[in-house]
């Protein structure tokens, strides 16, 4: 009971700032004393737990001048509970027309808005406008509580006439329950029940704003679930995916739970918690992957999606069922890919989203907090919103490889129903370039990595320094660069092979001289090279220098056996002054040579390691 | 450029000149040169045990869900989890008033923080850089992780006592075995996860410091002594067999300076690093379990000194000394043990004991034993945790010792000590894993050591230039190997290759011997995976069933009643159940309990064991005593779930029976032949006893399938002998889907004083209370004639009614 | 401002299903890298060492290595 007037309490003030805020902007109207409501059908839909009103109004102008808008009042029992008005014409097309809030002089108390028809009204003529009025915890349990076995039974009291400024000279309404079992109502003849449906009227002319009260007291064993707290964040990467993540805080506002819970009543008897709700369907994009369910203390495992043509069904199972008073908490979150929902043109881009989606039929979400994460380094920000919302001051959200953080856009609204699933835009600029910027920073940052290992190695941290292992390392290091270059002579060498067999065959002496002219460049190169490190070893240690020294006269000799197969080739196997049995000779023998020469060589080259 | 791989192609080319030389081979030549080989073979066999060791310990995660274990990792998930919300100071300050009600828990003060202080570091780092990794994840992956760690400092310290390659082997080891995998898959967060890390570091830092004699590594091992000191009780063990290590030394007369430097250095500072822990507090110095290190201590002075002294005073001098010391050293052990009586230093505590004598615990502390993992080891579990590592072990241990130095003489203390207490206690199955892994390492590494060496020489004798790529698919097959092969191969040149084998070893039986160790290490792999798979990868909080087809159903009976407590309870709620779900209560549902895991008061255990074991009606004044406002019960009767509380019954009568031995005797819970049964043949106190009461409340009502008769029990297998009765004081509050767990209210006294009406009328007058106006006259009608309302063939109820 | 109807759908400039190939070689040449750079650092001496080798060899893995883990991230879901 406390609780329900505090949130009344809070509903109103929230409504109070709500009106004043927007005072600025509500424009000011009066009522047109010549418009009548030629006949008006309500029909109040009690099926669900929110009350949908829809009221069919032919409207006519008896004036002179020709009419573009005409007002809707709400009255005070509806105001608190008031979610959303919307209004089309009744033609074929049924083109929705624009309600705006707005004041009238006369009447400061009362609450309008005013809906603009799609043509003017000329005088005489009359239109047919269908009004939708959705409210939510208008229907109140009564008895407060019941225990498990029992039905739900609610009431509702609402207003037997159209709440309107203008005289009504025929109207009718019609209630629609979701079962036949109808404690009580209101008996205002004419009335009549059929089946689920209970119709008063038609009644004659009524004053403006005439009012009676309307009072059904039925059974309502629909989902009487309220979203207390939606927190819905969307987060966009370039990188082609938007994230999607709800987190829902879940009431059930049916009557209270009295007593026990018999597990075993509940899962034997099919009457037993007609009221509580075990599961509920949510509707995700067509493109939503990657979906997951869960709270606080992990997965939820109770759920499962079925993929439709036009959209993912996900059957979501709280971990217990939910009975009157019982709450409980989840998150759901999908990925879509960013072409559904993200538009471009060079470096501009808008998103086009739902500001709120499904979460189950017939849903009351009491407070939705949306909260869209744009890629670090957007800008010039504008948000469009299709119907009017607190935006919350922007803030930063940091993430993996952020630094200046991402730019999040929030906003807030309450009391709201299916019917405000509707989209919003999102325009920002977004540099492509700046894309970049993630992966080089991974980059950088290893490299920083690799330049302290850079740095550590060449620190020395010994106190004394140790000669002997230094010029050791010394020595080794010189030995290597000799090595490397006898390496080069060794390819060199290889080369040189390859040339003079490749001569043998084909007998090209001029391509022959002209290949082993760069080889012998190479090779002078090299020995060179070995020559000078020669030099710096002399100083650090005879024994190296020694054998280096060796290296190079087996060297000279190898080189001259080279030397001398070639002159064998050229000059004599070539112009064929030599046999072919003194060239094998010759040439085994020079090979016998360069063999053994190699060996001594080869074990110069293992000492030096 | 490196130059020892040219020389090579060098000789051949000259000799074949009509092959061309690789191009690559040049630029490879880095890494191909024996240093960089060795280390990037090193690195590249660590990096994989790592991955391995971390991959294998993800079945519960792949399975279920990245989600926190069983019991103690969910208080130190909370600890966690509060410690990086508040801060540090914050923390160790942390009075938690949700647990032990109405006692409360000096959080800070009773829990070793460093499990909680690593996992908050590293989650402060990761969100200093921006990576929003939740608390919940880092815990969960944190034993994986730390098992990489410990498979490196378990090759560190192999590598120490043995070689490089046996290191190598036992890294692979400890990275997958069953022992240590049990207490580090992912989720389940607790000391033991990093524990064994700080454990097998200390002792690298140990012996690496008796090694060198140096003062930097003593201090590292002080430091490192610390982080385990922090993390784990075990930390006793260190302090216990380093000194007796030194002992052993000083026995072995192998005092050097490198022992008194490092062991002086590390005692005096881990003592005091020690000594900074709150719930560590002045207890090594206080209690008997420590003093040892501190005998030792001066034991090592005084050998120190005696020693300095022989090169000082001569022989005679000596003798006369050498009494001085003899009747110091009673002196002090007197002091000690007068010490021990008067009570300043403590005593060693139960379950200190119960390491001596298994069954101490079973008598004096039923709560120690009533812990599975405190009863005394199988020789299934032995095998089953180490498979062929417990055959192998013995052997490195038979190496250490032939060829005993001052390490391997830790080593062999440590495997002796360790054997002993994994025999004791299931749970130090757990100290035992890595030294069996580091022997079993030596034992493997010596025998192909024997085995591939000599084979590869022959190899290079008669294929001669195909030994190159041999080797390399050698290399392949095991990694160990290549390490004792490298520094030979690379360097051999064609002509000087050894010739003849020396020994007589037949290459078929080399390969015979290599293949049958190849055969054993594969079935160990695949031995530890199975066990892993299929024992340690529960998180126990859900439960898997299989269908007959095949199908995985999953029991999340435990979070859906914990979900529902934090949901739907009032936030100061107390929850009254046995103490083994006290911390999931708290961690999960976020409301106080009255006994958790932690087990300090068992008074307080006691009086729930009371409670549980009493009829309802003295349940409920020890319950309104304690301000209990919810009774939390496992119940697995329905889907056959062994692990409830009524199998666990026994130990709580057993309990309070040990604090209320005038209001609980464990002999009225069984029959007179002596069985412990639920169904009608059951002793009458067990089945008017509260637990039975919660377990079986409205089951006696339930049929399962069409054979059995209703109120069948599948866990016991057997029908309830209690099935019609009524809750007075309490009333079902939930049930989970699966009855798995059952949560009562206890009622206000409001709620249930007032004159009895059976149950059917009861209902009927609630109802005609609130709102329908016919019935309540018809039950006014009853009320006015101030008599009970006789109904024939009712008489039970009017006997309630008097 | 552009409207939204002159815009064209957004996808991502590098298609997701190539994200674990992508990620796959890039570490790979970059994990080659880094491996060729340790050994390096390992085996070379004081006197042998050469400052511009071991930066171009680190700068390669680095730049590798970078790309590969943002596209391991991406493979893995974390979109950055």
């Amino acid at each position: 009971m406390a609780c329900g007037t505090l949130r009344a309490l809070i509903s109103l003030a929230v409504v109070v700032l709500a009106s004043r805020a927007i005072t600025l902007a509500v424009p000011n109207a009066n009522v047109e004393p010549e418009l009548v409501l030629k006949n008006v059908e309500r029909n109040i839909d009690l099926q669900s737990q929110l009350t949908k009103i829809t009221t069919k109004v032919v409207l006519e102008n008896g004036g002179k001048s020709p009419m573009r808008s005409f007002l809707f009042a709400i009255d005070d029992k509806q105001k608190e509970g008031l979610s959303y008005i919307g209004a089309h014409t009744r033609e074929a097309g049924r083109a929705a027309l624009k309600v705006s809030k707005s004041e009238v002089k006369e009447h400061p108390d009362k609450l309008f808005y005013q809906i603009e028809l799609k043509d003017s009204l000329p005088p005489g003529r009359s239109v047919s406008v269908e009004v939708e009025v959705v409210s939510t915890h208008e229907l109140v349990p009564h008895p407060k509580e019941i225990i498990q076995k029992e039905k739900q039974l609610v009431r509702y009291t609402g207003n037997l006439y159209l709440y309107s400024p203008y005289p009504v000279l025929k109207q009718s309404t019609m209630v629609v329950f979701p079962s036949r079992n109808i404690e009580s109502y209101t008996k205002i003849k004419p009335v009549s029940q059929t089946e689920s449906t209970i119709t008063y009227g038609p009644y004659d002319k009524r004053a403006p704003f005439s009012s009676e009260e309307l009072a059904v007291h039925f059974e309502n064993n629909s989902k009487f679930l309220t979203v207390t707290r939606l927190e819905r964040v969307i987060e966009i990467s370039h990188w082609g995916n938007i994230a999607v993540e709800e987190t829902i805080n879940l009431l059930h506002t049916g009557a209270l739970l009295k007593g026990s819970f018999s597990r075993y009543e509940y899962a034997r008897e099919s009457k037993s918690g007609e009221a509580s709700v075990q599961s509920f369907d949510t509707i995700l994009p067509a493109a939503a992957s990657d979906v997951y369910y869960r709270d606080e203390i992990g997965n939820i495992s109770t759920s499962h999606a079925r993929i439709k043509k036009d959209s993912v069904e996900l059957n979501l199972r709280p971990r217990f069922p939910l009975f009157g008073g019982w709450k409980t908490r989840y998150t759901v979150g999908y990925n879509v890919p960013s072409y559904e929902y993200l538009f471009h043109s060079g470096d501009q881009y808008t998103l086009e989203m739902r500001l709120l989606d499904h979460v189950f039929d017939d849903m009351v979400v009491d407070e939705l907090i949306v909260k869209i994460i744009l890629p670090e380094g957007s800008r010039d920000i504008e948000l469009i919103l299709p119907y009017a919302a607190t935006r919350l001051p922007d803030s930063l959200h940091y993430t993996y490889l952020d630094t200046t953080g991402r730019p999040v856009i929030s906003v807030t609204k309450k009391n709201l129903v299916e019917n405000h699933i509707q989209n919003f835009r999102l325009r920002y600029t977004f540099p492509r370039l700046l894309m970049l910027q993630e992966p080089l920073l991974v980059a950088v940052a290893l490299y920083l990595l690799f330049l302290m290992v850079i740095v550590y190695v060449r620190l020395d941290f010994s106190i004394d320094k140790d000669e002997a292992s230094e010029s050791k390392l010394r020595i080794a290091g010189q030995c290597e660069k000799v090595l490397a270059a006898q390496d080069r002579r060794v390819s060199s060498y290889n080369d040189l092979d390859d040339q003079l067999v490749y001569l043998k065959a084909n007998k090209d002496a001029n391509a022959f001289l002209t290949a082993v002219k760069s080889i012998n460049q190479e090779y002078k190169n090299a020995t060179s090279a070995i020559a000078e490190l020669a030099q710096k070893l002399k100083t650090e240690s005879s024994d190296v220098y020694e054998r280096v020294m060796e290296l190079q006269r087996y060297d000279r000799i190898l080189k001259d056996l080279y030397n001398q197969q070639q002159t064998l080739y050229v000059d004599k196997l070539i112009p064929g002054k030599v046999g072919r049995q003194p060239f094998i000779e010759a040439e085994a023998a020079i090979s016998k040579k360069k063999e053994e020469c190699v060996e001594k060589i080869n074990g110069i080259v293992k000492s030096l390691q | 450029m490196i130059p020892n791989k040219a020389s090579a192609p060098y000789t051949k080319k000259v000799l074949f000149p009509d092959k061309k030389p690789p191009s690559k081979q040049m630029k490879s030549s880095t890494l191909t040169n024996a240093a960089g080989l060795s280390s990037l073979i090193t690195f590249t066999i660590l990096l994989l045990a790592w991955i391995s060791g971390f991959a294998s310990r993800l079945f519960a995660v792949i399975r279920f869900e990245s989600i926190i274990h069983e019991f103690d990792p969910w208080f130190n998930y909370r600890a966690t989890a509060y410690m990086v919300q508040h801060g540090f100071y914050n923390f160790l300050n942390w009075f938690d008033e949700r647990a032990w009600y109405p006692l409360g828990r000096i959080v800070g003060g009773t829990v070793y923080p460093g499990l909680m202080i690593t996992s908050g570091t590293i989650h402060y780092i990761l969100h200093s850089l921006n990576i929003p990794i939740h608390i919940r994840d880092i815990c969960v992956f944190l034993a994986p992780i730390f098992s990489g760690l410990t498979a490196i400092s378990t090759y560190l310290l192999t590598k120490e006592l043995w070689s490089a390659g046996a290191g190598l082997f036992a890294a692979c080891f400890i990275a997958i075995v069953p022992g240590y995998i049990s207490r580090s898959v992912a989720g389940s967060y607790d000391n033991e996860g990093i524990a064994i890390f700080a454990l097998q570091f200390t002792y690298y830092l140990w012996v690496k410091s008796v090694k060198t004699g140096s003062i930097f590594w003593a201090s590292m091992t002080a430091l490192s002594y610390f982080y385990m000191v922090s993390a784990w009780g075990g930390y006793v063990f260190i302090i216990n067999l380093i000194p007796f290590h030194v002992f052993a030394l000083l026995v072995m007369n192998r005092y050097s300076n490198r022992l008194f430097t490092s062991y002086t250095t590390f005692y005096i500072l881990g003592l005091l690093l020690s000594m900074q822990i709150p719930f560590v507090g002045f207890q090594p110095i206080r209690t008997s379990e420590h003093m040892a290190a501190g005998g030792v201590f001066g034991l090592l002075i005084f050998v120190a000194a005696l020693r300095y002294l022989r090169t000082v005073l001569t022989k005679s001098e000596m003798k006369y000394f050498g009494g001085v010391v003899a009747v110091t050293a009673a002196i002090l052990l007197l002091i000690l043990i007068a010490l021990t009586y008067t009570g300043v230093v403590a005593p060693w505590s139960g379950r200190f004991y119960s390491l001596w004598d298994t069954g101490y615990a079973k008598i004096h502390i039923p709560i120690i034993a009533s812990v599975s993992e405190h009863q005394p080891t199988t020789w299934f579990s032995f095998f089953f945790d180490l498979q062929i590592l417990v055959t192998t072990f013995p052997v490195g241990l038979w190496y250490c010792i032939k060829h005993i130095n001052d390490e391997r003489v830790f080593v062999i203390l440590y495997a002796i000590s360790a054997v002993y207490f994994a025999g004791v206690m299931v749970r130090l199955m757990l100290t035992l894993t890595p030294v069996v892994c580091m022997l079993a390492g030596v034992a493997f590494s010596g025998l192909l050591e024997l085995y591939l060496k000599e084979e590869d020489r022959e190899n290079g004798d008669r294929e001669g230039d195909g030994s190159e790529e041999e080797s390399e698919e050698e290399r392949e097959r095991s990694p160990g190997r290549a390490l004792y092969d490298k520094a030979g191969k690379l360097r051999r040149m064609k002509h000087e290759r050894p010739k003849g084998s020396g020994d007589g070893l037949g290459a078929n039986l080399r390969n015979g011997v290599v293949i049958g160790i190849l055969m054993l290490l594969m079935m160990f792999t695949v031995h530890c995976t199975w066990v892993t798979s299929n024992a340690y990868s529960s998180p126990s909080i859900v439960l898997a069933s299989y269908s007959n087809d095949g199908g995985k159903s999953i029991l999340d009976d435990f979070r859906e009643a914990y979900y529902w407590l934090a949901q739907n309870t009032p936030n100061d709620a107390r929850v009254m159940s046995w103490w083994d779900y006290g911390y999931q209560i708290a961690g999960m549902a976020n409301r106080t309990t009255l006994v958790d895991n932690n087990t300090w008061n068992n008074s307080h255990i006691a009086l729930v064991g009371k409670a549980m074991s009493s009829n309802e009606s003295a349940a409920y004044e020890i319950m309104t005593s304690l301000d209990v406002d919810y009774v939390l019960v496992i119940f697995g009767g329905m889907i056959g779930y062994s692990g409830d509380d009524v199998n666990k019954f026994l130990w709580m009568v057993r309990i309070a029976e040990g604090e209320h031995p005038h209001d609980i005797r464990e002999s009225d819970y069984f029959t007179e032949r002596g069985e412990f049964r639920v169904d009608s043949e059951g002793s009458p106190t067990l089945l008017n006893s509260l637990m039975y009461k919660l377990s079986y409340y409205r089951f006696g009502e339930v049929k399962i399938d069409y054979r059995s008769p209703s109120g069948y029990d599948r866990t016991r297998n057997a029908e309830i002998g209690n099935k019609n009765f009524q809750l007075t004081y309490l009333e079902e509050a939930y049930t989970t889907e699966h009855w798995l767990v059952r949560i009562y209210r206890v009622k206000k006294p409001d709620e249930f004083n007032r004159p009895r009406i059976p149950i059917s009328e009861r209902t009927i007058t609630r109802r005609t209370n609130s709102y329908i106006s016919k019935k309540t006259a018809r039950r006014k009608k009853g009320f006015i004639k101030g008599r009970p309302t006789v109904v024939k063939g009712q008489k039970p109820q009017r006997r309630t009614k008097n | 401002m552009i409207e939204i109807e002159s815009m064209t759908r957004y996808v991502s400039p590098v298609n997701p299903a190539i994200f674990p190939l992508l990620a796959m070689v890039l570490l790979g040449i970059g994990i080659f890298f880094t491996a060729w750079f340790f050994v390096y650092e390992v085996t070379s001496t004081k006197f042998t060492r050469d400052i511009f080798k071991e930066l171009l060899v680190s700068l390669v893995a680095a730049i590798f290595s970078g790309f590969g883990v943002l596209f391991l991230l991406l493979w893995v879901g974390i979109y950055v």
